[in-house]
């Protein structure tokens, strides 16, 4: 992986760990309605109560930062020194640690916080729900239109992109490139814009709070934080048509996918300061209507670590967040078992993804010459290429001035496998791409551009072949 | 107006639901004529059965509390017949209340205090 693409996570990441600390590590918890996972309740204030909170909270914080401060300095190292064996992994893996490790002080919060009420004999009320019949399924700011025309706008460039791939019409200094880039990136855009409605509308949807026995407070609380929520998702959704919009002129103008990156880039940015807009108007909120919480479900037992919901008792299937923005579900409901399933299905995919990325990157390629036969192998995959159908074969340097296309397969820092294009020219790769010597064979039906991990070895190959 | 359910109690969550209302009813919380949540989107809300709401509303509707049509919903009637007397249920509840309270050492007065205070709540 590049200097620049470390960088670039680093800065997509760091972000992001930036905002769970706001989100998750307040500074301040008195003025926080749930904190680590806990409801405020007014004992908290008591002297010698309060102190014991601040400690608590304030060790929780300073891990948090400073797994942040180890997490750059990992990243940095990793993008400086390229040389590192299974650079790639490593820097995968320092993501999915973090991610997973910023976890850690806030449960250990979660854990002595709890401890601290039973101490207290603060004693847990779950089971017990409130409904305001005046305010029931009433309470919506999500303008649907407003989040529509977005998509609908990316979709007109989704379809505008298919055209011109499909050679219907042409735009000048446009060239097509065959594998259709231009069409499979904007249906990823198209795709993203269309997920938002029914997440958006969910988030509008969910159950709207009890804070008070006053209703009129309740509504104005919801109608408040459901503005917010409404706010952060159309704010969204017009970032996915800014991403397409640059992406797709950035093509037009300049037939590269670095613009994917760079839109990819100004979608997260503009994404962030949606969040963060949402995240301080909520605060704001909260604080606003603090001293009319006259309502409160002590259900702090029912959430494992603070963050997982698990209520039998609550026969509700989402409940607002305790930990992040928006709803949650309930695993103790039997579709939220179901959900709780793919979620563990996902992230035992995902380390089997990193697991399958590290043999990748440490697995080197093999080429041999048997039994008339060129037999490229590297894990599963194998190419064999009977050396009779060979038309011709040829030394290609300088290889990185060529303009390669993925299409389908793996192109890492010392990998580059599967189909590929070459100066628009299909074709299959099976090379090492740091060396910048490759063999360009020609068979009736293929052209493949193999090489082996070092100069020596590929030209040792070629002498074979020739 | 506000409707606590206790998902651990031993009454039904439907009682719970009827019991509430008829208390909104009569301390005023719940106006004549006020429009109550259908069916569907108060079980939606509070995250029970359709059933179990709709079995509340069946209740109060044949004690006379609410009138339910397929057009307007469910809205709180405009005169609830007042017979000037305690059901049998009622009664029985009032003679274990009484009893309870007895036993527990609470004084008449104290009582008749407590039900005066019911009555001023409206």
């Amino acid at each position: 992986m590049g200097l620049l693409m470390n960088l670039i996570m680093i800065g997509m990441v760091l972000p992001v760990g930036l905002i769970i600390i706001a989100v998750a590590y307040p500074k301040n918890w008195k003025k926080r309605k749930v904190f680590y996972g806990i409801r405020y309740q007014d004992g908290y204030e008591r002297e010698g109560i309060s102190d014991r909170i601040d400690t608590i909270c304030a060790n929780a914080r300073k891990k948090a930062f400073l797994l942040t401060g180890v997490f750059v300095l990992i990243g940095i190292v990793l993008a400086v020194f390229q040389n590192i064996p299974l650079n790639v992994t490593f820097s995968v893996l320092n993501v999915y640690a973090y991610m997973m490790l910023m976890l850690v002080p806030y449960i250990l919060a979660n854990k002595n916080l709890k401890n601290l009420k039973r101490e207290m004999g603060l004693v847990a009320n779950a089971g017990i729900t409130y409904t305001d019949l005046s305010g029931t399924s009433t309470v919506h700011a999500l303008k649907l239109p407003a989040l529509l025309l977005p998509a609908f706008l990316v979709a007109v460039e989704f379809g505008v992109a298919l055209l011109l791939d499909l050679k219907v019409f042409c735009i000048e200094g446009y060239t097509v490139d065959g594998i259709f880039t231009l069409t499979s990136i904007t249906l990823i855009y198209l795709l993203t814009a269309l997920m938002l409605i029914p997440i958006a509308v969910i988030m509008d949807r969910q159950k709207n709070e009890v804070i008070s026995e006053n209703s009129t407070v309740n509504a104005n609380y919801n109608r408040a934080i459901k503005k917010c929520l409404a706010g952060m998702s159309v704010a969204i959704a017009w970032s996915v048509v800014v991403m397409t919009t640059g992406f797709f002129a950035g093509m037009l103008l300049f037939q590269t996918e670095l613009f994917a990156m760079i839109a990819t880039g100004v979608f997260m940015v503009i994404m962030i300061g949606a969040i963060i807009v949402y995240v301080s108007r909520v605060r704001k909120i909260n604080e606003r209507y603090k001293e009319e919480m006259s309502v409160m479900v002590d259900d702090d037992d029912k959430w494992i670590g603070g963050m997982i919901y698990y209520n039998r008792g609550d026969k509700r299937l989402t409940v607002e967040k305790r930990m992040g923005i928006g709803a949650t579900v309930n695993f103790a409901h039997p579709v939220g078992k179901v959900i709780g399933g793919l979620l563990a299905v996902t992230l035992l995919a995902t380390l089997l993804c990193l697991v399958w990325l590290g043999l990748l990157d440490a697995t080197p390629i093999r080429i041999r010459v048997e039994d008339g036969r060129v037999v490229c192998h590297q894990l599963r995959d194998e190419y064999k290429i009977e050396i009779g159908q060979i038309q011709s074969a040829e030394l290609v340097e300088n290889f990185d001035e060529r303009k390669v296309v993925r299409s389908v397969g793996s192109n890492m820092p010392g990998l580059m496998k599967g189909r590929f294009t070459i100066d628009g020219e299909p074709c299959k790769l099976f090379l090492n791409p740091d060396i910048d010597l490759c063999i360009r064979i020609e068979t009736g039906d293929e052209v493949y551009y193999v090489s082996r991990e070092t100069v020596e070895e590929t030209r040792a190959l070629y002498e074979e072949l020739k | 107006m506000v409707i606590r359910i206790d998902e651990y109690s031993d009454v039904p969550i439907y009682q719970q639901i009827r019991d509430q209302i008829v208390m909104g009813i009569s301390d005023g919380r719940l106006r004549a004529g006020e429009q109550l949540p259908t069916v569907r989107a108060l079980a939606l809300e509070m995250g029970i059965n359709t059933m179990t709401v709709s079995k509340a509303y069946q209740s109060l509707k044949a004690e006379g509390y609410i009138l339910t049509d397929r057009k307007n919903g469910a809205r709180v009637r405009m005169e609830i017949a007042r017979s000037k007397e305690l059901s049998d249920a009622n009664l029985w509840e009032l003679k274990r209340i009484i009893s309870e309270a007895r036993l527990s050492g609470v004084d008449k007065k104290d009582l008749i205090a407590m039900i005066e205070e019911g009555y001023k709540e409206k």
